[in-house]
């Protein structure tokens, strides 16, 4: 067998699920079944924000409890879904005033603040396409991505806005509007954010949407070229919704926290659509990382399914299973991870300290959500993805030069692929067709991940099979950090790779070869990485930098990363006949 | 041995912090408002802070007491009281 398929473990439609044989056909009929168990609109459309929310108040559940916002100074608000369904019937209002129509795009720059709950759910509501930005990015990422997907309304905060737009303004002629959550508007084309809601009613008439309109707009690196836009459509929701029920066992009347920020998929796939398409209470924490806090937020909320991520639970680790111990977390059910693979030893902690096992999951940007997983229900096995949820068909593939791809058998090596048709699957990168191409052969979606699949089914993550990387859980590309650097008057050449890190997994090291003139120098040195930070934020800045005399490269010019990261680790670095510089460091 | 003048550990935590955050002005810092508050400061950056401290001054800092050393203040007073208790 050379490809897996898990079926026949689905509540509660497992009969109308488990049908068809054929793979395909099973997929087939399997996500139709997933499909209509959603409202829908009128005419066959399909709006994301109306399952999430609307459907709910609808069914008479509008009292619930769809967000409980605690604030990082000690406030807490709860949006009731009538609530969030009112406030982002508002927004929706707002941006059709603004002249926002169908396939604009609005983004977000902003913390975990309830206003970027309501401008996600309205946008989609108003049938525009929802770009959330981390707010952890400098102002050049945020450029990038603003002027990229060609955002006409930007949502955030009067600081974020000063310190990361403002300026740039003059280079994003498609940016009309700027919303400010805790401001007034001071300037033309900059509005209060409140004051325009305000003025708006409650009730809103959503537009026709189609289950293939595109809603979401998540921008992902690769190793080449600037970041890349993976569109999303209304249709995903359909996975979203069905993957957090098989694998966190979701259900209506629990509370969910996912520690993900809005900046990132994970954060907007599992801390806003899925959770609220089951009407379950969303907890949201704007406080970054506190590990007191985050056991004390578990208890008093009562917590039942926790989504978090492995920096986390190895800064949560670091301070043993003592500290968790002095909390009832007895509510809590279920507790998964996801960004990075997470250790053994990260899976069995949790058991000793909450009580509960972390469940790794795998996922991208580019599937929209969860295709592999220790779910709910399964057996668990420490270290490894987990298997394909149900109608999802996986393989490792090798690929061959002629386009194709062959499939490997249980235990080889090779590249993780997903059979295409499920609903998530991104349907193109923004105005880059070609890149788009490159990710599919044979009908698979090729993922870039190397990955081994054992006789159980079960796959286990080796590697990326390019040169971006993960730093704390969140996927930096190397062309967005070399280019920053490169605009140094010192910098000839910069090489970045990932350097192992005790708590996120990989930091982010550059290597740098002066220009003429300049002396690599300890001054130099801290400059350098401060230059790269202004611009790039904490999120993506190199936290380590190394003077080197040349960077190695092919004889065709390519920078060889992966030499560089087998220098630092002290791995041989293989055959050096394609090289035409040397390696050796300066300082 | 004498333990650090406070002084001295204001001047320790304010090279740590330019380290950890080479972009940050650490001179023009408001010792009463959190990191966070005044620079562009993620988990990684404080944990990174945190752990530098402790090779710095020769401390253990314990987890749980992070958020007392969320200020320049905060930083200087804990970090007092523990060298003082050390001595």
């Amino acid at each position: 067998m050379s490809e897996t398929t898990t079926r026949g473990e689905l509540e509660p439609d497992e009969s109308t699920l488990n049908r068809a044989n054929d793979a395909t056909a099973h997929a087939d009929s399997f996500w139709a079944a997933a499909r209509s168990e959603l409202e829908g609109l009128p005419g066959g459309g399909l709006n994301i924000a109306c399952e999430a929310v609307d459907r709910h108040v609808r069914a008479g559940r509008g009292a619930t409890v769809a967000l409980r916002w605690r604030g990082k100074n000690g406030e807490r608000r709860d949006f009731s879904y009538a609530e969030l369904a009112s406030l982002s019937n508002r927004f929706a209002h707002t941006l059709h005033q603004l002249g926002i129509s169908k396939g604009d795009r609005v983004c977000t720059l902003a913390g975990r603040i309830p206003e970027l709950y309501i401008a996600a759910l309205g946008t989609l509501k108003a049938g525009a396409v929802f770009c959330p930005l981390f707010s952890a990015f400098g102002p050049e990422p945020v450029r990038v991505r603003l002027s990229k997907s060609r955002a006409r309304v930007l949502v955030t905060t009067a600081l974020l806005y000063q310190r990361k737009v403002r300026a740039q303004r003059v280079d994003l002629p498609d940016l009309a509007h700027v919303l400010l959550t805790d401001s007034g508007g001071a300037e033309p084309g900059v509005h209060s954010f409140h004051a325009l809601l305000d003025a708006e009613s409650d009730a809103f008439t959503l537009p026709f949407t189609a289950p293939e309109d595109w809603a979401l707009l998540h921008f992902t690196s690769g190793t080449t070229g600037t970041p890349k836009g993976a569109i999303h459509v209304h249709e995903a929701i359909v996975a979203h919704r069905l993957s957090a029920r098989l694998v966190f066992a979701l259900r209506p009347g629990d509370v969910y926290w996912c520690t993900a920020d809005p900046g990132w998929v994970t954060g907007v796939s599992y801390g806003i659509i899925a959770p609220l398409a089951h009407g379950v209470t969303l907890v949201v924490d704007e406080a970054d990382f506190d590990a007191g806090r985050w056991y004390a937020l578990l208890e008093q909320e009562r917590v039942n399914v926790w989504y978090t991520a492995p920096t986390a639970i190895r800064m949560l680790m670091k301070g043993g299973t003592e500290p968790a111990r002095g909390y009832d977390l007895s509510a809590l059910r279920f507790a998964a991870s996801v960004g990075e693979p997470l250790n053994p030893e990260g899976v069995r902690w949790g058991q000793e300290a909450l009580g509960q096992p972390f469940h790794d999951t795998w996922w991208q940007t580019e599937t929209g959500a969860i295709l592999i997983a220790n779910r709910h229900g399964q057996e668990l096995r420490p270290g490894s993805m987990g298997r394909p949820l149900p109608g999802i068909t996986t393989a490792i593939v090798r690929r061959r030069p002629d386009g194709g791809i062959d499939r490997l058998d249980a235990g080889e090596e090779g590249e993780l692929a997903v059979r295409v048709g499920w609903p998530s699957l991104f349907r193109g990168y923004l105005d880059d067709a070609e890149r788009y191409q490159a990710c599919f052969a044979d009908g698979w979606y090729l993922s870039g991940d190397l990955a081994t699949r054992d006789v159980e089914g079960y796959y286990w993550f080796l590697g990326r099979d390019d040169d971006v990387i993960k730093s704390a859980g969140h996927l930096i590309g190397p062309f967005e950090v070399e280019s920053a650097l490169l605009q140094h008057p010192a910098v000839a050449e910069a090489g970045m790779i990932g350097k192992p890190d005790p708590f996120a997994g990989n930091i982010v090291k550059v290597f740098v070869a002066l220009k003429p003139g300049y002396v690599a120098s300890a001054a130099l040195h801290k400059e350098l990485l401060g230059f790269a930070r202004t611009r790039l934020g904490p999120a993506v800045a190199p936290r380590e930098l190394e003077f080197i005399a040349d960077l190695p490269k092919t004889r065709s010019g390519k920078i060889m990363r992966r030499l560089l990261r087998n220098r630092e680790l002290g791995l041989p670095l293989g055959d050096l006949a394609v090289l035409d510089t040397d390696v050796t460091p300066t300082c | 041995m004498n333990a650090p003048s406070q002084e001295q550990i204001r001047e320790t935590i304010l090279r740590t912090l330019s380290e950890v955050v080479p972009d940050a002005n650490a001179q023009t810092l408001n010792p009463d408002i959190s990191f966070h508050d005044q620079i562009e400061l993620d988990s990684i950056d404080f944990l990174r802070l945190m752990m530098s401290l402790e090779k710095e001054m020769n401390v253990a800092i314990f987890d749980f007491d992070y958020p007392k050393l969320s200020t320049l203040k905060g930083c200087e007073r804990y970090l007092v009281e523990r060298l003082a208790v050390k001595v």
